[in-house]
């Protein structure tokens, strides 16, 4: 059972979708916002398209409510709805998904310094704009896993349970990545220590 | 400007969108496990047919057989061995979509499905089911020449090879056979061809080592069953397969 508050609140509210539709409105809200910051960083679609992909997330999301595995956050779960819909969308169009970190908000590029440097004396502004570079020339599996974990900061429990790859595996992925992005950086000319 | 939240639920309620219900999941979740549990089940037959038919080479004979590397070639049942790696491939992407598989490790799952289909795959060839499953498929047209390509090689009368059914015993120095093309065979046996009293039965499956002297008569100084370890009978019996044993 999900021991954290949100967590408990998320499964109290697909019980409560379950009688009252109305309810279903407080879980659209309280990841609406997320789930199309994700959906953007996964695909590089208009916004209109992004906007019409969450609604078709929701929607598939609640035709599915009753499959919520309470031994598993909700998040988790719905990041996996939108992640397979976004990639079967992909399929369908035969469009590759090129994720653009659109957005490197104070968090995410405090996460990543934090993992990737130990070096705190550079231009904020320059290197977010050449992370910003080095991100959208990631290969898709790498930029799979990096999203989730610096830009939507979920756990590896997550991880695994949204891509469906066990834990081990998303370790690989993600030292990978890392590995990845550091010799990209340095392609590009990013001097810091990684 | 409309909210996605309002958006979302206007569909719902416009299209009358319900959430599936629950016995849909679990149905799909039992079609699941049952579509994990068949491959394993096709696999273990298949594997359990390759072992019979390894059991069953020809290595009693290999010796004397000219060209040996490529006769073991030719001879391997190549068919049976894609069933098992299709069937392990299918059952491994199965149990992939079942609910808590992304637990596991993928070599563990690997080493999970290979073990359960070879396993169940020896237990079928001990209480001999590859061999029934074999006699059984045999009497689809083709299945020899193309499943079982052993029955080709044994089809070699020019480099003295010939097997078949023995049709009439008519002494214990000449024999009536069929072989796999329906042709008939006149044999006789050469002088000091050690020939067992057990092999020297009408219906009973040979190989046979010599030379043709026509087109019908087949000079042999060698003949050993077509099988030549075969399960205990007892345990098929005991199953009761007798009806589909091919002898």
């Amino acid at each position: 059972m999900n021991k954290h508050p949100e967590g408990r609140k998320d499964h109290e509210l697909v019980k409560a979708t379950l009688k009252h539709k109305e309810a279903y409105g407080l879980l659209i809200e309280r990841y609406e916002a997320p789930l199309l910051r994700y959906i953007r960083r996964l695909t590089n679609v208009s916004d209109e398209d992004a906007d019409d992909l969450l609604q078709e997330v929701f929607i598939k999301a609640y035709q599915n409510i009753r499959d919520v595995d309470e031994c598993q956050s909700f998040s988790a779960w719905i990041y996996r709805i939108a992640r397979n819909h976004v990639i079967s969308n992909y399929r369908k169009r035969n469009v590759r998904p090129e994720g653009h970190a659109s957005e490197i908000d104070d968090n995410v590029f405090d996460a990543l310094l934090a993992d990737f440097s130990e070096d705190k004396s550079f231009d904020r502004e320059v290197l977010r704009s050449q992370l910003f570079e080095v991100f959208g020339k990631l290969d898709r599996k790498y930029l799979d896993v990096l999203i989730l974990k610096y830009f939507q900061e979920k756990s590896y429990e997550e991880m695994a349970y949204i891509t469906q790859k066990p834990a081990g595996t998303i370790a690989t992925l993600l030292n990978r990545a890392k590995k990845q992005f550091r010799e990209r950086a340095k392609k590009a000319g990013i001097h810091f220590e990684l | 400007m409309i909210s996605l939240k309002n958006k979302v639920l206007d569909t719902i309620e416009e299209k009358e969108i319900e959430p599936k219900p629950e016995w849909k999941f679990t149905v799909h979740s039992w079609l699941l496990w049952a579509s994990v549990g068949l491959s394993i089940l096709f696999g273990a037959l298949a594997f359990s047919i390759i072992i019979f038919f390894s059991v069953n080479g020809d290595w009693d004979v290999l010796a004397r057989i000219p060209n040996r590397v490529s006769f073991i070639f030719f001879t391997l049942p190549y068919a049976w061995l894609i069933a098992t790696i299709v069937a392990l491939v299918f059952t491994e992407h199965q149990y992939r979509q079942t609910r808590d598989a992304y637990r596991h490790r993928y070599s563990l799952t690997i080493f999970g499905v290979f073990l359960a289909t070879t396993a169940l795959g020896f237990i079928f060839y001990y209480v001999g089911i590859g061999q029934m499953l074999d006699a059984q498929l045999e009497r689809l047209p083709g299945y020899e020449q193309v499943i079982n390509p052993r029955v080709g090689m044994w089809n070699m009368v020019q480099e003295g090879r010939l097997a078949g059914k023995i049709i009439e015993v008519l002494d214990e120095k000449e024999i009536v056979m069929m072989d796999s093309q329906r042709n008939i065979w006149l044999v006789t046996f050469e002088e000091g061809t050690e020939v067992p009293e057990t092999l020297l039965t009408s219906g009973k499956r040979v190989r046979l080592l010599g030379r043709s002297l026509t087109k019908e008569e087949f000079k042999a100084k060698r003949i050993l069953p077509w099988i030549a370890h075969e399960p205990d009978r007892l345990r098929i019996e005991r199953l009761k397969f007798v009806p589909g044993m091919k002898e």
